[in-house]
């Protein structure tokens, strides 16, 4: 279940913006708790892992610690790269460093229009983010070697612009690849609406689906 | 050299496509050469990465598999490839082509001169196969699938069955098939039967070769309705992993390449049948414009001009 946040944000001078992040429950398990950040622009916004399940070919087996929160960290990069970023005025981020070299020249333009938020136009105000906790589920060989995590994504973000408020909503899923201690995001697939007044088009809800 | 027996069906029909379509090879420490131990079981299906160690598919190039149903019985040491397809993915278009090679097609096998193919996977296995079909179509083969009686039955059963469309009675009591027209879903002994059946067509091998690729082709599009995502790839790579024995690859290929092969449109595949001259029993000479339909195949996976 998702609920909504307030962020407390308090723009202190001129293009002050918070990003509120909040966990909700994803309905993988009652577990799950909702937690809040309320961060300022440009500090790190917080995401939290649901449900792990490793599936696997040789015998059950758990995923790291490390493993997961190196997986949520480049899933909360990727969010905030996507769309935040753009609603905070500084475009799409670098995704260089969180896409596998697979993924990058494979792209096709409906691929690219799912995977980030291009041509937002600038929040005036607040930037919320609501981020179900990230379900996880990573493929183990017989070995008990994990090298592939998927992650359930279903993040909204809303935010205030010049003409109105805009609503970016994304779903689906991501495939991370093991990159050293790192992890790429290796392919996806994902659901994005993008509604509001703010959008050009005044209103016009598109939905773009892509895979790579 | 044993007699042979029965061509292997098609062995992979779902797998590799799903896999083989991807499919894919596994990852070289994980299996490489060790037998699949098992609770659950059997081995469906061996996967050998024929490139170098380190070859990855470059991204948008076209990538070839080479499908292999052997002749194996269990506590068989020298099997005969059987069912032979290779196909080649364009990911950059999202099409495939399905070559399918009779057995008895004659090529020159290295090291032993102008042979049977079938008789390249006797005297080398799927390394010596991928490389006499690579010559000779001029495409280069980084991955093998080989299968046997017992796995491709398993493999099928394993996926719930293969729902394919009957083209007309099918009755064969050596292939053991006795199928009606029209849709069916087939058990794993149906489905092998399906693929060996040859001797109530006018056209043998050539036409039990061309169904063979139908069952991938079935296989695939079975596969892509029935995954649920990305995720639920990784799900089915579990299970095929707990059946498959890998030579050189690992489940980061296997999953590559059965993404490749689940984002193939099954309406975009080809299926042809290499062009040979008539006759059977001895070897089949490949006849009429082979040298511009693999020509046409290998830059790029994708048949123009046939």
């Amino acid at each position: 279940m998702a609920f909504t946040t307030r962020a407390a944000a308090r723009a202190i001078g001129a293009g002050s913006l918070l990003v509120v992040v909040l966990a909700a429950c994803g309905g993988a398990g009652a577990s799950e708790k909702a937690a809040t950040t309320t961060t300022r622009v440009g500090s790190t916004m917080t995401i939290e892992a649901g449900t792990v399940t490793v599936e696997s070919a040789g015998a059950p087996l758990g995923l790291a610690d490390a493993d997961r929160d190196a997986v949520v960290e480049t899933v909360r990069r990727y969010v905030k790269a996507a769309t935040v970023d753009p609603l905070l005025g500084e475009g799409v981020g670098d995704l260089a460093p969180l896409l596998a070299a697979t993924v990058g020249s494979g792209l096709t333009p409906a691929d690219r229009a799912a995977l980030v938020d291009e041509g937002l136009p600038e929040s005036t105000g607040t930037v919320e983010a609501v981020v179900a906790p990230v379900v996880l589920t990573a493929l183990a060989d017989r070995a008990g070697a994990i090298d592939l995590v998927g992650a359930g994504l279903d993040v909204t973000v809303t935010a205030k612009t010049a003409r109105g408020p805009v609503v970016v909503h994304r779903a689906g899923e991501l495939i991370l690849v093991r990159d050293g201690a790192a992890w790429r995001i290796e392919s996806f697939r994902l659901l994005v609406d993008r509604s509001g007044r703010g959008l050009s088009g005044g209103g016009a809800t598109t939905a773009t689906q892509g895979n790579s | 050299m044993r007699r042979l027996r029965h061509p292997v069906a098609t062995a992979i029909v779902a797998v590799p496509l799903a896999c083989a379509l991807a499919l894919g090879g596994l990852v070289a420490a994980w299996l490489a050469g060790w037998p699949v131990p098992g609770a659950s079981g059997a081995t469906w299906f061996e996967v050998t990465k024929i490139a170098s160690a380190d070859y990855t598919p470059e991204p948008g190039a076209p990538v070839f598999l080479l499908v292999i149903g052997n002749d194996g019985r269990p506590g068989d040491t020298i099997t005969r490839g059987d069912a032979i397809h290779l196909i080649g993915v364009n990911p950059a278009t999202k099409q495939a082509t399905i070559l399918d090679f009779p057995r008895d097609t004659a090529l020159q096998v290295p090291g032993h001169g102008l042979d049977k193919v079938t008789h390249a996977h006797a005297y080398g296995g799927p390394r010596l196969m991928a490389e006499t079909i690579s010559n000779a179509v001029g495409a280069p083969i980084p991955y093998a699938i080989s299968t046997d009686f017992d796995g491709f039955i398993g493999m099928v059963d394993g996926m719930g069955g293969l729902v394919v469309n009957v083209p007309e009675r099918m009755k064969d009591k050596d292939a053991g098939v006795d199928l009606e027209p029209g849709p069916a879903r087939l058990n794993g002994t149906m489905a092998l039967g399906y693929a060996r059946n040859r001797k109530q067509f006018s056209s043998g091998d050539l036409r039990r070769t061309e169904n063979q690729g139908y069952l991938i082709v079935q296989g695939l599009a079975q596969l892509r309705v029935e995954n649920t995502g990305p995720i639920g790839t990784l799900r089915l790579l579990a299970n095929l992993g707990r059946h498959a024995q890998l030579d050189g690859v690992g489940l980061k290929d296997l999953y590559a390449l059965g993404r490749l092969g689940l984002d193939v449109d099954p309406a975009n595949v080809r299926n042809v049948v290499v062009p040979v001259g008539s006759g059977s029993g001895s070897q089949l000479r490949l006849s009429g414009d082979y040298q511009s339909l693999f020509a046409d195949f290998a830059d790029d996976a994708v048949l123009q001009t046939h």
